[in-house]
Formats: structure tokens, C-alpha cells, sequence
């Protein structure tokens, strides 16, 4: 979306009709309005937003100029509204559409009290909305049905999304510390178009598994039946570690909030107590997966053939007959089971007696058999040996080993135990400050409720994991069921197709999220970089946070202003350079940014360094300065403005300017 | 032979949780939250017999409304050959169910299940080697699930319990036996 021009009637301070084009050049894609404060350039984001989504974020609810307000009697009708104009590429092409929001305000009250005049207006005002675009011919205009208008403009900027576009100063420094970025950079980056396919298509498929007809077969009945309890118990289980993670990330927010509270602390002795318990904690936290790593070493040990170890005994007495028996058992040389067999077969022995069974000569036949091992015994015990000798190699140290590792995770204990111990003195030290033994308390509260929450989360993750491999189970069986049975055939073809198209949906969403998130993380960097003096490294999390690796410090609100600026100038610039597009799929969008007072927590070198950037990430600039910001903003972005605006005033005869009578020039 | 699915049934189902870790779907999991010394049944299976036989011990099973445990055709299969050496060992030298020699060699060299008394004769002996499987079950059960309380106290026992076999067995001389048996 580029925005071409923006028309206001009657809109707030801004008296008759304001018409602002924006620059749509492409070398010169900055547009400037520069006023002073309270001249009215808030009022231009709220104007968009109001056109756009019917947001009116004003104290006083009534939109019609004041002036015009004043003039009305009892009967008249007066009219506010605002249009937008803007281009959008769609899969038909670009194409100008222009979106007009009007409200009919109706005069019903006109009194004066005091000398204070009071008039009155309808509290609902009649709406109007309209969107329409041109044809190719540059001519004709088409309506878009009202009812499909919203559904339209959610197609074009999401609202979800207008805040990274449409932003004043004081809310940008908020934006990179939202606690959840993947909505907004999965709806800028266009993936949540593949994410809505994955998903529609795996309902398609679930509707499909579950018409599976299993009737006349109870394995698969059963299955079915337990897979509909897994799914049940999954979602729980989802829930319970979402809870439980939100709470981690609670606590942990506030221990790291406390440790910088702490930190603050005068007190030479509590500083560097807390330093040293913070690199005990770090130990401590190393130690523990020692620990849990001797402990799963030495579990294996002890299920490394330990039969060869206990069974030694056994072992032992079992060659020890073999041993003896060796040159003990007598039968026919040559003879083996199958010479028997086929005697028992032919019902005749060779010297011509009846082999029937259960007779006599019948039982000494067979007794005979028992004796004869498919192999001769000394080949049979040879055998055995070697078997013996391939269990038992490697098991001579079953023993030391299990010692040895045991030792070992003693002394990981112990040690735990000493860094414990340490923790507790320098808390101890800590607590003598009575100002930080409050703070030192909760923090140390905030870490236990941490740790606690930390449980539920890991006990989740292995839940979900168990029902996950009971769902795949239950799944196999049906379609091994499905596959075997003819009247789901036509099903079992749905689901293959189903399958497949899911398979490559996952596979290219997965992908492309990788390709996202690491370019997200690429272009953040460099132009945190390129924006903040100091060396900060960032990085991006699951959730699209941004982090820095060094999380301690506190951060100012010019800190975080640059950062939320690096990070909507990255978003930008990827969603303009389509890094996600190839020849099968376009998803890549153009944004512009429009901005209030960008730059009021920003101190001047970070003006300088973040107008260097800004032109250059995104398609289109509109934004709002002050005059005095804008003298620092327009040595590096003056080259790029093409299009440059005045917000001014009316004055009286007296010279004093006139708050309701506005205009942009 | 070792080639199906094998079910537990009764108490002794609930011992093998309580021994071996187990995996995310097993209903009761919460119950059997213990420290586990063995990692997977199979394992178990394979350990226990020979430890029932040390203590002279057998079990029985119990109904599957006391417990119910199954290790799947595919975890046997693949320890197939260590489960058939087990078995032989037993076969061999298990003289209260088969006091002759040479009846005990037979029973432990011959898999065959052509004949329907080969088939008799390998389902008795599977029998007894699974007596000696829970025996052994409710021998470690008893010398660790009773016995401890909390991890370390798992930890612990491991070392004590084959400290304890070393000493009392002399591992040392068994293992010499054992090697010159081999011709080491």
C-alpha cells in the first residue's frame, strides 16, 4: 500500500477541506508536515485511523470542528469526513482506490448559559462509508459493496498490524517490547496467508480421519476413540505450559527487575556480594547439568548389559555343565532331528518296526531325538561359548565403572552444596542492608515462584510429548485399519492428497519462517548498529522479542525507541524487499510508515542515525515533526522529502492564533 | 520365541513402573513418579530373570485389573539375542524344574517349535523363564522401590547394591572362573 492523498472536512481543528498529497517518487519518498506543539500533528494519525478502522482515540468523541459547531442552529446539518487515497497491489495488479468515512453530525440543542454558549448535537451521527477503486481505463469508479469494505481494508493493513505503521512517539518506544511479535511479523511478512492454509488444511484432514468408518474392527474403534481423549487431554496440556510459561516469564521479568534494583544499591559490600552470588548462581546453574548428565551417564552404566555383571554367577554354573556334559552325551554319529523326523514321517523305522505314535518303539525314536541337537554338542557348546564371550566382553568393568561414576556425582553434590552455601552468606551480606533485604526478599520469592513455575512447564512439555507419540499411534492404527478396508478407500485417497499438500504447506511455512526470523535478526543487528553509539548485540527469540544479549541494564526510553526503530525498519524493509517471494508465491507487500513525532525521546545523534535509515527501508515516509526536531532530522533527510507541508494556524485580528481554525499548507 | 508382544498383568505390572521410565502416554504416570533404574521394560526383562533365579524366587501374574504393562514385539525382537542367551543360561542350569542334564541341554539348544511337543515344551520353558522374570521383578522392587525415597537415595542404593553383589559373590573370582571356563 502507498498512500496517495489524504482529504479532511471539517475534522477536528482542521476548518473546511485539507488536502495532502504524500510523495510517491521513489528516490524522494519522504513527506514532511512540520508544526508546532499542539498544532495538530497527532490529529493526522487519528484521522487515518479513524478513516481506516472507525478508531476515534479523542477525548471529546465529537469530530466536527468547533468553529462550524458554534455556527449551527437548532435543525442544521453539518457534515466531517476524511478520504484516503491510496494505491494496492493485489493479485489483479495496482490499482487507486480511495476510502471516505463521513459522519452527518445533526444540530438538536443551541443554549446560552452564562454568557457560555452550549450547542448540542446528535450523540450518534449518521455514517457513512464508501470504498471505491478506478478501472484500468483511469476512468470508471467502482463501489465496493459496504458490507465487504471492512473485510478490504483488513485485506490491505490489518489492523492488528496499523500500529507499526501509524505511530506517534509515544508509543514507539513500547513496540519492541511487546510480549508477542509473532502475529504482527507473521501478518506484515504475509506468512500467516500460509499459516491459515496449514491450518485450514489440517482441520480438512482431521474431518477426514474422523469419518474414517470403523465399524466390525475394535482395534481401530478403540483407537479412535482414545484419539479423541489425546486430543482432549493435548489441548490441556497446551494450556498448562502456556500458563505456566507466561508465569515463568512473570518472575523471571521481576527477579531480573529486583537484581537491577539491587544493583542500584549504594552500599559498596551489597554490590559486590550481589556480583559474586550472581556468579555463584551462573556455577550453580552449570553444576546442576553436571549433575544431571553424571546421573543419566551413570543410569546408562547401569542398564549396559548388567546381566553380564549379576549373572555372572549363572554364567558361570551354566558352562560349568556344558563343560561336563561335553564328552558325556552319546548318541548315533552323523545322525541329527531331521534323519528322526523323517522316520517319524515315514512311520517305518529302518530296522522295519511301526513308528506309530505312542507306542513304545515310538518313544525310544524320540527319545533318541531329544538327544540330537540340530548341530553336534561340541559344536552347539563351541557356540555357546563364543556367545558367552561376545555378552560378556566389555562388562569386566561393570563394576569399577558404576564406582567410578558414583564417586563422581557425589562430588558434583558436594560441590553443589558448597556453591549453596556460598549463596547463602552473600545473601546473608546482602540482607544486612535493610533497604535491600526487602528488595533481596522478593527477589529471592520472585525466584522460587520461578523455579516452581518452571516445573509445571517442563512436566507440560513431556505431557504434550506423550500424548503427541499417543496421537501418532492412534493415527497409524486408523489409517493402517483405513488402508486395509475397501469401503474407506475413497478416504484413505482424500487423506494421501490431504497428507501431502499438508506436508508441503509445513515444509514451505517452516522454511520461510527460518528465512524470516534469521533476517530479521540480520537486519535488526545492523541497524541497531548503524543507529545506537554503543555496542549492543541483539537477538531475536521464539516469539520475536527482541532481546539483548546482555539483558541486566536498564534501558531508557530513548533506548527503546531506537530499538523499536530498528525493528519496524527491518520488518519493513524485509516485507518491501519480498525476501520471501519466489516464483510460486508473492507475498511480499509494500507499507508505508507514518509517524507523530517520532523523534521526542530520541536524543540528536540518534536522530541523525535513525533518518539515514528510515528512507531507505521503507517504500514511503509520512511524517509529522516539530520544528525544532526537524532542524536536526533535515540535515540527513532532506534530500529525500519530496513533498513538504506547514501546519499552521489562523490569527485574530489580535495577532493570536486561533486553535480551531488550522490548515495545512 | 521372542518374537510377540509380551503383556504383565497384576502387581507385578505396577513394580515395572515403578522400576522403569516411562514414556509420556502411560495413563498412571503420576503414580509411578519415582527415580527409575531401568530405562525402558525391555531392559528389565532382560536383568530379572537371572535375578530371580539368584534369589530362588518366581512369581506369578496377576489380573489385569491389578496392572497392566506390555512391551512391544518390535523392543523384543530387537533384544532377541541377548533374551535367547538369558533364556539358555536358565535352561541350563534351573535343575528344580528339570533335574537331568541332558533334558536341560536339550530344553536350552533346541528352538525348534516344529512338533507339537517342541511347542509344549518351549511354552513350559518360557514359563518358568517369566517366573523368574517377576521374581526377580519383586527382588529389586523390594531391595530399591521400598527402600528409598527420593533420588539420592536411588543413586546410592545403585552403587550399594552392586557393591553389595561384588563383595558377596566375589566378583573378582567369578570372573576368573568364568575366563578360564572360555579359555581365556
Amino acid at each position: 500500500m502507498i498512500i496517495h492523498k489524504l482529504e479532511m472536512y471539517n475534522f477536528r481543528q482542521y476548518i473546511g477541506l485539507q488536502e495532502v498529497e504524500f510523495s510517491t517518487d521513489l528516490d524522494k519518498n519522504v513527506t514532511v508536515l512540520i508544526g508546532v506543539n499542539t498544532s495538530g500533528k497527532t490529529t493526522i494519525i487519528r484521522a487515518f485511523e479513524w478513516c481506516f478502522y472507525a478508531k476515534n482515540g479523542f477525548e471529546d468523541p465529537v469530530l466536527l470542528n468547533s468553529e462550524v459547531r458554534d455556527n449551527m442552529n437548532v435543525g442544521d446539518m453539518q457534515e466531517v469526513w476524511v478520504a484516503v487515497t491510496f494505491s494496492h497491489q493485489d493479485s489483479n495488479g495496482d490499482k487507486m482506490y480511495t476510502l471516505k468515512r463521513k459522519y452527518t453530525y445533526l444540530c438538536n440543542e443551541r443554549t446560552r448559559a452564562d454568557g457560555k454558549l452550549f450547542v448540542g448535537l446528535n450523540k450518534k451521527p449518521e455514517e457513512d462509508l464508501s470504498l471505491t477503486y478506478l478501472q484500468a481505463d483511469g476512468q470508471t469508479k467502482t463501489d465496493i459493496r459496504r458490507e465487504n469494505i471492512s473485510e478490504s481494508i483488513d485485506r490491505v493493513l490489518p489492523q492488528d498490524l496499523s500500529d507499526y505503521f501509524f505511530f506517534g512517539g509515544e508509543r514507539i518506544s513500547g513496540i519492541a517490547n511487546r510480549t508477542d511479535l509473532s502475529n504482527a511479523v507473521r501478518g506484515l511478512m504475509r506468512l500467516d496467508v500460509l499459516e491459515n492454509a496449514r491450518d485450514h488444511i489440517k482441520e480438512a484432514l482431521k474431518k477426514f480421519s474422523s469419518n474414517i468408518d470403523t465399524s466390525g474392527d475394535a482395534k481401530a474403534q478403540a483407537a479412535q476413540d482414545s484419539l479423541g481423549t489425546a486430543n482432549k487431554k493435548l489441548q490441556q496440556y497446551k494450556e498448562t505450559r502456556d500458563n505456566a510459561q507466561a508465569e515463568m516469564e512473570y518472575y523471571q521479568k521481576q527477579e531480573s527487575e529486583y537484581n537491577v534494583e539491587l544493583s542500584k544499591s549504594n552500599v559498596e559490600q551489597v554490590k559486590k556480594a550481589k556480583e559474586e552470588r550472581d556468579r555463584i548462581s551462573k556455577a550453580l546453574i552449570n553444576e546442576e547439568i553436571r549433575l544431571e548428565n553424571a546421573i543419566r551417564a551413570y543410569v546408562d552404566l547401569f542398564n549396559k548389559r548388567p546381566y553380564a555383571f549379576f549373572g555372572m554367577p549363572s554364567i558361570k554354573k551354566s558352562l560349568e555343565v556344558l563343560q561336563e556334559i561335553n564328552d558325556q552325551v552319546e548318541c548315533v554319529p552323523g545322525m541329527n532331528q531331521d534323519s528322526i523326523d523323517y522316520l517319524i514321517n515315514r512311520k517305518i523305522c529302518i530296522c522295519g518296526t511301526h513308528l506309530d505314535p505312542g507306542s513304545q518303539p515310538y518313544q525310544l525314536v524320540m527319545q533318541e531325538r531329544r538327544k540330537l541337537p540340530p548341530e553336534t554338542i561340541g559344536a552347539v557348546v563351541m557356540n555357546y561359548k563364543n556367545k558367552a564371550e561376545g555378552y560378556l566382553s566389555g562388562s569386566e568393568s561393570f563394576f569399577t565403572d558404576i564406582e567410578e561414576k558414583y564417586k563422581e556425582i557425589r562430588g558434583i553434590q558436594r560441590h553443589i552444596g558448597e556453591l549453596q552455601d556460598e549463596a547463602g552468606e552473600k545473601s546473608k551480606l546482602i540482607i544486612d542492608d535493610t533497604d535491600a533485604k526487602t528488595i533481596e526478599n522478593k527477589r529471592h520469592e520472585a525466584h522460587t515462584k520461578y523455579l516452581e513455575a518452571k516445573s509445571d512447564y517442563d512436566q507440560a512439555v513431556i505431557d504434550i510429548g506423550g500424548c503427541q507419540r499417543d496421537i501418532r499411534n492412534c493415527e497409524d492404527a486408523i489409517a493402517k485399519f483405513a488402508k486395509s478396508s475397501t469401503k474407506n478407500s475413497r478416504l484413505v485417497r482424500y487423506i494421501t492428497y490431504v497428507s501431502m499438500v499438508q506436508e508441503w504447506l509445513s515444509d514451505t511455512y517452516k522454511a520461510k519462517e527460518d528465512t524470516v526470523r534469521y533476517e530479521l535478526q540480520r537486519r535488526v543487528n545492523s541497524n541497531f548498529a548503524k543507529m545506537y553509539h554503543g555496542e549492543r548485540s541483539i537477538t531475536i527469540d521464539d516469539k520475536y522479542r527482541v532481546k539483548y544479549s546482555d539483558i541486566t541494564t536498564e534501558e531508557s526510553d530513548g533506548l527503546k525507541a531506537v530499538k523499536s526503530f530498528a525493528f519496524i525498519a527491518s520488518l519493513v524493509s524485509m516485507a518491501k524487499d519480498r525476501i520471501l517471494d519466489d516464483e510460486e508465491m508473492q507475498l511480499g507487500q509494500v507499507y508505508p510508515l507514518v509517524m507523530d513525532a517520532p523523534f521526542s525521546n530520541v536524543d540528536e545523534i540518534h536522530i541523525d542515525n535513525i533518518c539515514k535509515i528510515l528512507p531507505k527501508t521503507a517504500n514511503q515516509v509520512i511524517m509529522a515533526v516539530m520544528q525544532k526536531d526537524w532542524e536536526y532530522a533535515a540535515v540527513n533527510l532532506g534530500e529525500y522529502v519530496g513533498k513538504s507541508y506547514s501546519i499552521t494556524k489562523d490569527k485574530d485580528v489580535e495577532g493570536k492564533e486561533i486553535d480551531t481554525a488550522t490548515h495545512i499548507r | 520365541m521372542f518374537n510377540t508382544n509380551f503383556d504383565i498383568t497384576g502387581v507385578h505390572a505396577n513394580y515395572l513402573k515403578d522400576l522403569c521410565e516411562l514414556r509420556g502416554n502411560v495413563a498412571d504416570k503420576d503414580q509411578h513418579n519415582n527415580f527409575k533404574i531401568f530405562k525402558a521394560y525391555i531392559d528389565a526383562y532382560i536383568l530379572c530373570p537371572l535375578i530371580g533365579y539368584q534369589y530362588s524366587r518366581k512369581g506369578k501374574m496377576g489380573s489385569a485389573a491389578d496392572g497392566d504393562v506390555g512391551i512391544l514385539a518390535e523392543q523384543i525382537v530387537k533384544r532377541s539375542g541377548e533374551l535367547k542367551y538369558i533364556y539358555q543360561i536358565l535352561m541350563l542350569i534351573d535343575e528344580e524344574s528339570e533335574p537331568d542334564t541332558e533334558k536341560r541341554i536339550y530344553r536350552a539348544f533346541n528352538f525348534s517349535e516344529k512338533t507339537e511337543e517342541d511347542k509344549a515344551m518351549v511354552a513350559e520353558n518360557m514359563q518358568i523363564f517369566n517366573e523368574y522374570f517377576l521374581g526377580g521383578v519383586e527382588v529389586l522392587h523390594e531391595q530399591f522401590v521400598d527402600e528409598c525415597i527420593d533420588r539420592d537415595a536411588y543413586l546410592l542404593k545403585m552403587y550399594q547394591y552392586t557393591n553389595m553383589f561384588n563383595e558377596e559373590q566375589d566378583g573378582e573370582a567369578l570372573k576368573a572362573g568364568i575366563d578360564k571356563i572360555l579359555n581365556k
